[in-house]
């Protein structure tokens, strides 16, 4: 039986899909009844709060081996990452990347490109932690919300640095002062406003 | 001391970095980007009744309002300034703008002693900005600039500005041009200094003000209801916030408005209207045009509520301490206050602050920033008991049998100290709860 499972803040789909004993989220992902809620965010690890996904049932497979010896079995786990671009204020890669990383408060493997930093993670990692410059930065994972909702917009402008606040409120003169400076800085016409053409340069600015 | 927020220097720091939220991946090219914002941790101004009338030449008052800045710069090293010097709306905003920029020049010069900076505004004139008319000026760089005066002349002026720009010891205080935000590297002061002009007023009249003021009989009423608007600002950076020179969006000190326009509000327009009611920051916040600058202001905290916290210092002995130097660190920023005679020492921090470690000497005492119960709450006599040296432990606002040899202990010395109250360990006790204010100074 098919299962309807509401996205709650923090739910990207590869959890959802650990939660539910599956190995990945591609299976879910690609069951027709999730056909809308792809043509609606497209990212399988952005979605909203409010979205529901179908969780297809678990296909079981049998497979016939003797009892009373040893057997291996080996499972594809695809690979999830946290990948971050480290910039300073100017936009120039930031030289000194952090040097201690914790995901949920254990130290984890890093990938460090120019200014980009890979950790390797698992579905259920919550938080990452790391001292960039001094300044202790705390970064929640799965919690970024699609572009076309407001509390995504606002996410995306903070992490680039804009400080548009904390609350969803898009008439705060706070949240309104980080978009137009964002639209400034990538020559866009400065209104304040989020139309189709500040949200795509947002997207595309952000990575994701 | 810190003080208000017009009349001399004042301080905010910023609020602290919230949880950033992004999305994980299993594709090659999707990323998070995370820029570290532009991070101004305080602030400190100096006011219009430092500089001589009409002018950009700085008067030796400035030296009592310094002394903040002078502490707040100790307190952070590693914090780059930037200097920004507002007009009021008076007049042309081209002119305003090289105005208030020449302003900002004096008090970068003088910070990091370049004489020839001020040589330069002394010999270029611009409108009513002519330092040949102030009396003081004038005599001072005379002697810097005429001929022959050459090396003995520039000691003068160097001398003018070690006498005004000195600590509390009154030994010169200067600020390395590579301390700024630019670090000095641009020879006309990119980042390090600028003038905002006209568009970042602190009070913009009502319609019925500007009105009567357009007359010229009331031109002195005007320029003095003004004078607030005529500042020059300090801003402290993050520690170590380093910037690459050609992505700072403010015009250097004598370049025009153009770059300034790109930068202001979509609004700007109905921003700089006077409106049917006189407008003032903090309570206002829409009388500042430049987008740039208001995020600044905004990051500081500047025009947050900001709550005085004020503590007496006591030694081990219950003995005042005075005249020295005590720090608190809120978030990111440190923040000097000295202590007075009266061993008090204030700070402002934002009202949103929480927690505080206030640090004297080699002592660090952790604060909890919250309201103080009221002294008739089992409560407010622990907290008072335990902010004096008397109890130590938790406050839980249970009358027992600590917090009641902590009482007897107080009263004891309340009546050594020759103030007779009866030495009763209760804490509902009215005489106790009277002793433990006066004590206590709240």
């Amino acid at each position: 039986m098919a299962d309807q499972h509401p996205i709650a803040p923090g739910d990207h789909l590869s959890r959802v899909a650990a939660q539910r004993g599956f190995r990945g989220y591609p299976p879910l992902w690609d069951d027709p009844a999730n056909r809308a809620l792809r043509a609606k965010h497209p990212n399988p690890h952005i979605l909203a709060a409010g979205d529901v996904v179908t969780v297809p049932p678990l296909e079981v497979r049998e497979v016939d081996r003797a009892t009373e010896q040893r057997h291996r079995f080996k499972v594809t786990v695809p690979e999830l990452v946290a990948r971050l671009t480290l910039r300073r204020w100017d936009g120039t890669p930031m030289e000194s990347l952090p040097v201690e990383v914790l995901v949920d408060g254990r130290a984890r493997p890093t990938m460090v490109g120019k200014g980009t930093l890979q950790l390797p993670i698992g579905p259920n990692d919550d938080r990452i932690t790391m001292t960039v410059d001094g300044i202790e930065v705390t970064v929640r994972i799965g919690h970024l919300q699609p572009i076309d909702t407001a509390a995504g917009v606002r996410e995306r402008l903070n992490n680039l640095g804009y400080d548009a606040g904390d609350d969803d409120g898009l008439q705060t003169l706070q949240f309104r002062s980080a978009v137009e400076e964002f639209q400034c800085d990538r020559g866009l016409t400065v209104d304040g406003k989020v139309g189709p053409a500040t949200r795509a340069a947002l997207a595309r600015a952000h990575g994701c | 001391m810190l003080g208000d927020p017009v009349a001399g220097g004042s301080v905010g720091v910023f609020p602290g970095s919230r949880a950033l939220s992004i999305a994980p991946t299993d594709v090659d090219q999707e990323h998070n980007t995370l820029r570290a914002p532009l991070r101004p941790i305080a602030s400190w101004e100096l006011a219009d009744h430092h500089f001589a009338f009409d002018s950009s030449f700085i008067l030796p008052s400035m030296t009592e309002d310094l002394a903040e800045l002078v502490m707040l710069v100790r307190a952070n090293p590693e914090s780059p300034l930037a200097i920004f010097g507002h007009a009021d709306p008076t007049g042309d905003e081209g002119y305003n703008k090289l105005l208030s920029g020449r302003r900002a020049t004096a008090l970068f010069a003088v910070l990091t002693r370049r004489v020839d900076l001020w040589t330069q505004l002394f010999q270029n004139p611009m409108g009513r900005d002519d330092w040949r008319k102030d009396d003081l000026a004038g005599r001072l760089m005379r002697g810097v600039v005429e001929p022959g005066g050459t090396s003995p002349a520039v000691t003068l002026f160097q001398r003018y500005m070690d006498a005004i720009a000195v600590d509390e010891n009154r030994a010169a205080f200067t600020v390395a041009p590579a301390s700024f935000l630019g670090r000095g590297a641009d020879p006309k002061g990119r980042a390090d200094f600028q003038g905002c002009g006209e568009f970042n007023p602190l009070r913009i009249f009502s319609l019925a003000e500007a009105a009567a003021f357009r007359s010229p009989a009331n031109k002195e009423a005007r320029d003095e209801a003004n004078a607030v608007n005529r500042r020059v600002t300090v801003f402290l950076f993050s520690r170590g916030t380093r910037i690459d020179l050609a992505a700072w969006p403010c015009p250097r000190a004598g370049e025009g408005i153009g770059r300034c326009q790109k930068r202001l509000w979509s609004d700007a327009g109905v921003r700089r209207a006077n409106a049917a009611r006189r407008r003032e920051q903090p309570a206002d916040r829409d009388t500042f045009a430049c987008r740039f600058y208001d995020r600044l202001n905004e990051a500081v905290g500047h025009h947050q509520a900001i709550r005085q916290l004020t503590f007496r210092v006591l030694d081990e002995f219950g003995d005042l301490v005075v005249d020295t130097v005590v720090f608190l660190k809120v978030g990111e920023a440190t923040l000097p206050a000295k202590v007075g005679g009266d061993g008090l020492a204030t700070f402002r921090v934002p009202a949103d602050a929480t927690e505080a470690v206030l640090q004297i000497g080699r002592d660090q005492i952790d604060i909890d920033i919250a309201p103080l119960p009221p002294v008739t709450t089992v409560a407010g006599v622990q907290q008072r008991l335990f902010n004096l040296g008397f109890l130590a432990g938790t406050i839980d606002g249970l009358a027992g049998s600590r917090t009641r040899e902590a009482i007897i202990a107080f009263q004891e010395e309340v009546n050594e100290d020759g103030v007779a109250i009866p030495v009763s360990g209760d804490p509902a006790d009215p005489a106790l709860q009277r002793e433990l204010v006066r004590a206590h100074g709240s």
